[in-house]
């Protein structure tokens, strides 16, 4: 029984796990990029118009297609659905992994919500967000412009060199940047070097500093992904637009405003959602990295969970506050992809 | 492990052939093996428990403990021997992992045989309130277990009601075969230099040597990191030791009537705390730091005093490195007797779902003998039952001080003071509250009153809900 209660709580994180993976998102973006067919066709697409609709005089055989599609359904609905239901289930139970769950209704929700721990994790999760979205984003995109623009040999090495972060096990990275940012290590070690010894500090035992820097971690983690992403939708914009855009007058900033950016935006989704999605299950960086300390300065939600259900032993809370994580992704993820549709169309 | 290690890497040298055909003989002769023992068991008709193949499953949370370990090595070795047919599979978990995983291995169908339960009510209350340790005392009463260690620490380490309300009393549930307290570490070469000559007696003593380290420089006064929260939880327990004596961690532990957080005991020591952090006694950026980060770099010659386990004995380095520290009992306000929190190691119990009860009841006897006593001696370590001859074989054993410290002041501690349990084992919540409120007390963040709050939140409506 207590294994199956594992089981659901390691689904609920798997779910996210997939998530990020990108094994879920296709059927939310591929809503979205249905409707970005049904749209007023932008530039781009007016040139693939003729081929989509030669696609549709087929007809597609879509009763079989549900038969290729059952292994799967199962295994996911055996190994995701159940489990996830179940957790639900448990979220409205008392339960210490041992006896006999208690229905309690609300009641874990209730306690959730209201707990401050609970609500300052969310606000840590804010902050991670601006880092792992945002900032990764913003970080890839001018390097993104910059290899664009560049004609240097190699660049599929120094491709490969930035996207290295990525494939490295986050307990690896966690590790080595907890070695790095440690009172003694390299980095104080140069700022003392180069005379700014005053600015030296536990950069992860720092109360103001220890969440920035689990950020800033992140946002080396996932930038070499995110650049490759969106420099293969870059390298598919048609180059006659650019070079459209030079003769009617545009600089780098024009061009990058009215050609770059609207050619990337689907891409630019999948980013976002990745970046969010990473930061809200934030759980290996924190685990060897802080621990959520200083204090609490640095707990989020998914190591709040680890902490009950595994150490406290409140399953019921655990699961909760398990559920309330993934609603929040999926709300968040289902709010970028509305937007980029949005303004798309 | 090194063995290990070294055997795998002499295979990777064998070429592929050769390998294969070692593969077969080995194969052919443990089917040998397998076969003349059975054959022996049915003739001779002994006793059902030691003739037969059977392989006993033994899962510690030890890891890290060497000498420890080593003397178990010995004794799983001479287990077998004395048992023809069985074979040992003794596992190693860190303590983190062991009490983590603990839940789910001894609720499924197929849990280790013997297995180290934690004390306390987050672990050992929680598993006989659901059923899944197996009752020891008639096998207590068959091997004589209580004759050989003291009412009080089994008691304290393996007696629990069966509704898992009381502890240290009802029914034996685990035994701990070898002891472990928490003491100040010393190092007399810093003492020197810094003009302090003896270990401090007094709790006033101790502050007066910090205070002597912060005014004279060139040293940490006390080694500390709170990055994992075990360090603040041994000092919240000394402290409260120190001032209050053996009561006010007891009653807290044994949630004697109207314990609490919120009295003057643990107002002082969460003063304490915040004071010392004020006064630049502990590591610069403490909460960086992680136990082992703090003690390894007190073995290598950093700080006057710091926090240990005796556990973790033996310091490691170079005899000639580690003569110059000692263990000592943290001292009380009154220093009359040696009071200090001490417990059984990780207990050895049975899984209610485990295949081979009695077996695993003849294992942890063996364990528990004289013989084995004495390995855990020269190993370093405190047996539950001391040899009489204890200190000639710590003599024997030439330990460093440090090490001899540990047995032979935990035999004192034992025998003619109080030894009382860690102060986290009284409620589930209550190690990650110490844990998460240690930095913001010593960061100026909170105050001493919102502090024993928090502490008291993550109490009292545990103990209520029993």
């Amino acid at each position: 029984m207590a294994s199956f209660a594992a089981s659901c709580l390691w689904a609920v994180r798997e779910v996210a796990v997939k998530l990020k993976k990108g094994i879920l998102i296709p059927s939310v973006l591929g809503r979205s990029a249905l409707a970005a067919k049904q749209a007023p066709a932008s530039l781009d697409r007016e040139a693939r118009a003729p081929t989509t609709s030669r696609r549709q005089k087929y007809r597609v055989p879509t009763k079989i297609g549900y038969a290729y599609l059952a292994p799967a359904v199962i295994l996911y609905s055996l190994f995701l659905l159940v489990p996830f239901f179940h957790s639900v289930y448990l979220s409205l139970c008392t339960w210490d992994g041992l006896s006999k769950p208690e229905f309690v209704g609300l009641a874990n929700y209730r306690a959730a919500l209201s707990s401050p721990d609970v609500r300052d994790a969310l606000r840590h999760a804010v902050v991670l967000i601006m880092f792992y979205a945002i900032l990764t984003t913003a970080v890839a995109m001018v390097l993104v412009g910059v290899m664009g623009s560049m004609r240097v040999r190699g660049m599929s090495t120094y491709r490969a060199l930035l996207f290295l972060p990525y494939i490295i096990a986050p307990v690896v990275v966690g590790v080595v940047w907890r070695w790095l940012l440690s009172p003694n290590g390299p980095i104080n070690g140069i700022l003392t070097a180069v005379g700014l010894s005053r600015f030296t500090r536990a950069w992860l035992a720092d109360f103001q500093w220890a969440l920035p820097s689990v950020g800033l971690i992140g946002t080396w983690m996932l930038f070499g992904l995110v650049m490759v992403l969106l420099l293969a939708a870059v390298q598919r914009i048609p180059t006659d637009l650019f070079e459209a855009a030079r003769l009617d007058g545009a600089g780098p900033v024009r061009e990058f405003l009215a050609i770059t950016l609207p050619g990337v935006r689907q891409e630019l989704v999948v980013v976002l959602v990745l970046g969010v999605t990473a930061a809200l299950r934030n759980f290996d960086l924190i685990y060897v990295t802080t621990q959520g300390g200083p204090g609490t300065s640095t707990q989020v939600l998914s190591w709040m969970v680890y902490q009950h259900a595994f150490q406290i032993g409140d399953i019921g809370l655990a699961a909760a506050m398990g559920v309330l994580l993934t609603l929040i992704i999926m709300v968040l993820t289902v709010l970028i992809v509305r937007i980029g549709v949005w303004r798309s169309s | 492990m090194r063995l290990t290690r070294t055997s795998t890497a002499l295979h990777g040298v064998v070429r592929r052939g050769p390998r294969l055909s070692l593969v077969l003989i080995a194969v052919t002769v443990s089917l040998i093996a397998a076969a003349c023992s059975s054959s022996s068991s049915g003739g001779s008709g002994a006793s059902s428990t030691a003739a037969q193949n059977v392989t006993l499953v033994v899962q510690n949370g030890d890891a890290g403990a060497t000498g420890l370990l080593a003397a178990y090595a010995e004794l799983n070795t001479e287990f077998e021997a004395a048992h023809p047919g069985v074979k040992i599979k003794f596992v190693t978990k860190s303590f983190d992992e062991q009490n983590n995983t603990a839940k789910l291995q001894l609720s499924g169908s197929n849990p280790p045989d013997v297995f180290q339960v934690n004390q306390g009510y987050e672990q050992m209350g929680a598993f006989v309130k659901a059923g899944l340790l197996t009752k020891l005392d008639s096998y207590a009463a068959k091997y004589g277990w209580t004759t050989r260690q003291s009412a009080n620490l089994l008691a304290l380490n393996g007696q629990f009601t069966e509704d898992g309300v009381q502890m240290g009393k009802g029914p034996l549930w685990g035994i701990s075969v070898t002891n472990a307290w928490v003491g100040l570490l010393m190092n007399m070469d810093v003492a020197a230099k810094l003009g302090i000559t003896g270990a401090p007696k007094t709790f006033a003593e101790l502050e007066q040597d910090l205070a002597t380290a912060k005014s004279k420089g060139g040293t940490v006064p006390f080694e500390f990191g709170s990055q994992n929260g075990e360090m603040p939880a041994w000092l919240l327990s000394n402290l409260l030791l120190a001032k209050g004596g053996p009561d006010a961690v007891n009653g807290l532990v044994f949630h004697a009537g109207g314990a609490s957080f919120m009295t003057d005991t643990a107002a002082f020591a969460g003063q304490t705390m915040k004071d010392w952090a004020a006064k630049g006694y502990f590591t610069p950026n403490w909460a960086a730091y992680q136990t082992s980060q703090v003690f390894s770099n007190f073995a290598n010659g950093q700080g006057l005093f710091t926090l240990a386990g005796s556990w973790l004995m033996p310091i490691p380095g170079t005899p000639e490195a580690t003569k110059k520290f000692r263990m000592v009992v943290f001292p009380s306000e009154s220093g009359s007797s040696p009071d200090a929190v001490a417990a059984g190691d990780l207990p050895w119990t049975i899984p209610a779902h485990s295949k081979h009860h009695d077996l695993a009841a003849e294992y942890m006897n063996f364990v528990g003998t004289d013989a084995a006593a004495s390995k855990f001696v020269a190993s370093g370590n405190l047996p539950s039952l001391p040899p009489k001859d204890l200190v000639a074989q710590v003599a024997a054993a030439n330990l460093p001080p440090a090490s001899a410290d540990s047995i032979n002041t935990g035999l004192e501690i034992i025998n003619n003071g109080h030894p009382v349990p860690f102060v986290d084992w009284s409620a589930p919540p209550l190690y990650d509250a110490i844990k998460a409120n240690f930095d913001k007390l010593v960061s100026g963040s909170m105050s001493v009153s919102a502090w024993q709050a928090s502490l008291q939140a993550a109490y009292g409506p545990f103990v209520k809900s029993l």
